[in-house]
């Protein structure tokens, strides 16, 4: 350990730092910020405030190492005479940047060019907090911010902007029908009740009739457009997220509960619907009203209205401070409503586990435990809101009372007219009315909002993206597969494949073997485009998959997969899946080829039986052999095959392995099979070990070597299950 | 060492463990003095017990049950290792949560210090397991130990009242 040396503190007046690497605690585990600095000269171990704490030499360098622990790594040095020197450890936020400098230090001690970094880019979340430089400030939601949000939910709404103008229009008419009725009350009381004219009486009477039925009308009116534009937003916002969701990547999927999406789509959409199609609308017609009723007030007696205002700012106060309270319980129900729909979902998927280790009583008590909690939130909420909704009503009576004493005094000292004083009252419970559906329309907003955050949660996420946002077509392909340097994990700080490079040339038969967990089925994902590698690349026929446009890139790429889904649909329908404009000769054909035509054709309807969840059970072996079909039927130049054959006896697996002999001829294949036996007529087998690949060689060549394939071959031979379960 | 059912226990009294000048973990037992590495086996809901022991090579040495009994200086060095597998920070006090669109971001006191966490969703970024206890994963998948509602001081409550 000669070449460790603990350095005195020295700082270095001029000096070229060639890479730099912020870790966040020290060798031993303390935490500290400090850096790891790579000179021509050396790499140093620095602290925050520049004093180099340790110095190796760079002649006595062998490498560098990342030591993944699980939830962050240690870097290591690794010396010349084999003893590694701990550096310092970093966070998951810190693991892209750590394996980034390990690679360029490796580059730097080999003499090559630093490798391009083609790293994801992913900034870290969490951060010591007395860390100021690199402490991340949480971000602060400006008006623009939020106008943003906003201008978002309207792109929903501007298909529709004639019949939401036409909507605002009568709601304008409506509001001003509404605020003249009770003007009417006036004249009626002072010029026809207390003058004694019956003509003048009965004609205020008709005009206040007239108003009442005109306000119906349009009320009706109103009514039929509000549904008719909600019934298109909610299809075009379900549309929007089902849309979504078809292009979102597989890793969208991998940390969420599938079950909750289908309440965001029919409930929330619903939710912003209704806020979008009547909230908008009754929001600002009730603006207008409330604005005309205030007028009205003022023009009646402007002193009374002033004195009654002073109220205003108290129910404001009230008003804001239930706000939080509100959407507290709101979110507060919706959450205990998720846990319980996906655990129902949960339970129902492993209903047959449940049966078996007879677990259902103590599966019913859980749900029971759930199911109070949900109850116990709906009722915390509904109480919250009947005190809501007594209390306006309370507030709202007083508020008239007040009125009138106020109002009363002014016509006992002459100072008023009743009529005056019965329309000023009609008119102040009106204003009040509508504060307090105001107060209602609160709560409902709330829920729109937070509705509409989680449909832009979903609609804001980042999609299935070619590189640079350029795709590129590729009309025919070769089948020429390369992998240049890949690794790949699928959560930070955990990697699975590690500096993978290979070449497949057209039509090549390959096999892909290793151990459980050796990273078979992660480099088949990698290259079907399920993930996109975290460094390096893979292409087809010289193109970066990244940049193949999608369409592409699956008409090209055929995968049958280890476990058969077949869609709840015909047999032709799920053969001809990828393909739906299939001639019938074409899928009797791909059939065939299959050796699935003759099972078909036993089946009640033939081509046209049901099949998947409500249709006729298949066999593990018929199941697989449709897919196979549906495979076949695209015609790809490459075909993946991801142990295609592991779920099916033995009998069944020499058919299909007929069927995939036929299938791949003349294709590109790569087939991962948990027995070593299917594979011995590939032309080459890559074996993976670790997440890095072992050996290379046809069967013959890696049945001579004493490596990896010959203990798993030898393993296999001996019963031992080495080749299964393996991602 | 104990064989029982072919776990191999570490009797807390037969080993003494000590860091070396370049932070790393050595363990002396039975005449034998190497570089070992220790990992918590069940980090959430047994964080100061069952520590895997393995030697550099990652070979499974054995198993302490608890650190009960063992010298001071060797528990905080096996502690302080283990501490860092796998790195998961126990909240042990929240001091603002706070909801900006979609993301929320939350000032906490956890036991490997003062963090700022950024999570998505509640509902999709915490995870309710047996005994009360949850686990919260931030968007870069670090993950977060909360400890069961009876264990959260007046404050924590508030703040967690208000969503969860």
């Amino acid at each position: 350990m000669a070449s460790a040396v603990r350095a005195e503190r020295s700082i270095p007046e001029r000096e070229t730092v060639l890479f730099r690497l912020d870790t966040d605690a020290s060798e031993s585990g303390r935490w500290e910020s400090r850096s790891v600095v790579l000179t021509p000269q050396a790499l140093e171990v620095r602290k925050s405030d520049g004093e180099t704490v340790l110095r190796l030499a760079v002649r006595d360098l062998a490498g560098t190492a990342v030591r993944e622990t699980g939830g962050g790594a240690w870097i290591e040095a690794l010396t010349l005479d084999g003893q590694p020197v701990r550096l310092g450890f970093c966070k998951l936020s810190g693991i892209r940047a750590m394996q980034a400098f390990d690679a360029q230090v490796r580059a730097f001690l080999d003499g090559g060019p630093p490798p391009e970094s083609r790293d994801r880019a992913e900034a870290g979340s969490a951060s010591r907090a007395e860390d100021h430089e690199r402490a991340e400030e949480p971000v602060r939601l400006s008006w623009s911010d939020r106008l943003r949000v906003l201008v978002h939910l309207a792109r929903f709404v501007a298909p529709y902007k004639r019949q939401m103008l036409g909507l605002c229009g009568i709601l304008l008419i409506a509001a001003a029908l509404e605020a003249v009725s009770p003007y009417l009350m006036k004249p009626i009381i002072d010029g026809g009740v207390l003058s004694s004219s019956p003509a003048a009486f009965a004609g205020l009477i008709g005009l206040l009739v007239a108003a009442y039925v005109l306000e119906a009308v349009f009320q009706v009116w109103r009514g039929k457009l509000g549904i008719r534009l909600g019934s298109l937003l909610v299809g075009r916002i379900r549309e929007d997220m089902f849309g979504k969701l078809m292009d979102l990547p597989i890793r969208y999927y991998e940390r969420r509960k599938t079950a909750p999406f289908i309440s965001r789509i029919q409930h929330d959409a619903e939710f912003v619907q209704e806020f979008l199609a009547l909230g908008m609308t009754q929001l600002f017609a009730q603006f207008i009203l409330s604005c005309a009723v205030l007028a009205m007030m003022f023009f009646l007696d402007w002193r009374l209205t002033l004195f009654m205002l002073v109220l205003a700012p108290v129910c404001l106060a009230v008003v804001l401070a239930l706000w939080p309270k509100l959407r507290s319980l709101r979110n507060r129900k919706w959450n205990a409503e998720y846990d319980l729909q996906q655990y129902i979902s949960e339970a129902l998927q492993g209903v047959r586990v449940i049966k078996a280790f007879h677990r259902g009583e103590t599966e019913k008590t859980r749900f029971r435990t759930l199911n109070g909690i949900a109850v116990g939130r709906m009722k915390e909420q509904a109480v919250w809101s009947q005190w809501m909704h007594s209390g306006m009503g309370l507030a709202l009576s007083l508020g008239i009372a007040l009125a009138w004493f106020v109002g009363g005094q002014r016509v006992i000292d002459g100072d008023a007219t009743l009529g005056s004083v019965v329309a000023f009252t009609a008119y102040f419970s009106m204003f009040l009315g509508h504060l307090e559906s105001n107060a209602r329309a609160m709560g409902w907003t709330n829920a729109a909002l937070a509705a509409a955050d989680r449909i832009l949660d979903l609609l804001q996420a980042e999609p299935e993206s070619e590189e640079d946002g350029v795709s590129v077509r590729l009309p025919q392909a070769r089948g020429e597969i390369t992998v240049e340097d890949v690794r790949f994990g699928y959560e930070q700080g955990r990697e699975v494949l590690r500096n993978v490079s290979l070449q497949i040339r057209p039509g090549e038969k390959i096999g892909i073997v290793g151990r459980s967990g050796a990273g078979k089925s992660t480099l088949i994902h990698l290259l079907c485009r399920f993930y996109d590698p975290d460094a390096g690349r893979i292409c087809l026929d010289g193109i970066d998959l990244r940049r193949l446009a999608k369409e592409d890139l699956r008409r090209h790429v055929g995968i049958v997969f280890q476990e058969t889904y077949l869609f709840d649909g015909t047999v032709a329908e799920n053969i001809g899946y990828g393909l739906p404009d299939a001639a019938p000769e074409r899928i009797v054909q791909a059939a065939v080829q299959a050796r699935a035509h003759d099972f078909i054709s036993r089946l009640p309807y033939g081509y046209d039986t049901m099949v998947g969840e409500r249709g006729v059970q298949l066999s593990g072996g018929e199941k697989q052999r449709i897919s196979i079909a549906r495979t076949l039927l695209l015609n790809p130049s490459v075909l993946i095959l991801d142990e295609a054959t592991s779920s099916v006896d033995t009998e069944t697996e020499s058919e299909i392995q007929e069927a995939l002999e036929r299938l791949s001829e003349g294709r590109t294949t790569v087939a991962i099979a948990h027995r070593l036996s299917a594979l011995r007529r590939v032309d080459r087998i890559f074996v993976l070990d670790g997440g890095t690949l072992a050996e290379t060689g046809t069967h013959e060549q890696l049945s001579g070597r004493d490596g990896v394939y010959l203990r798993l071959l030898r393993s296999q031979e001996s019963g031992r299950p080495a080749m299964e379960g393996a991602r | 060492m104990t064989e029982n059912g072919g776990l191999p226990w570490i009797e807390t009294r037969s080993v003494r463990f000590e860091r070396d000048g370049q932070g790393y973990l050595i363990a002396e037992w039975l005449g034998r003095r190497e570089r070992v590495t220790a990992s918590r086996l069940f980090p959430l809901t047994h964080p100061d017990g069952y520590i895997a022991v393995q030697d550099s090579s990652g070979r499974p040495l054995g198993v302490l049950r608890s650190l009960e009994g063992m010298e001071a200086g060797s528990r905080t060095a096996v502690e302080r290792e283990a501490g860092f597998r796998p790195f998961l920070p126990r909240i042990v006090s929240i001091r603002r949560i706070r909801r900006r669109f979609g993301h929320w971001h939350w000032d906490v006191l956890t036991d490997a210090g003062p963090m700022r966490i950024r999570t998505g969703p509640f509902y999709e970024s915490i995870a309710k397991l047996e005994g009360g206890l949850r686990l919260v994963t931030d968007v870069t998948d670090q993950k977060y130990g909360l400890p069961a509602e009876s264990e959260w001081d007046a404050r924590s409550r508030k703040m967690l009242a208000k969503w969860l």
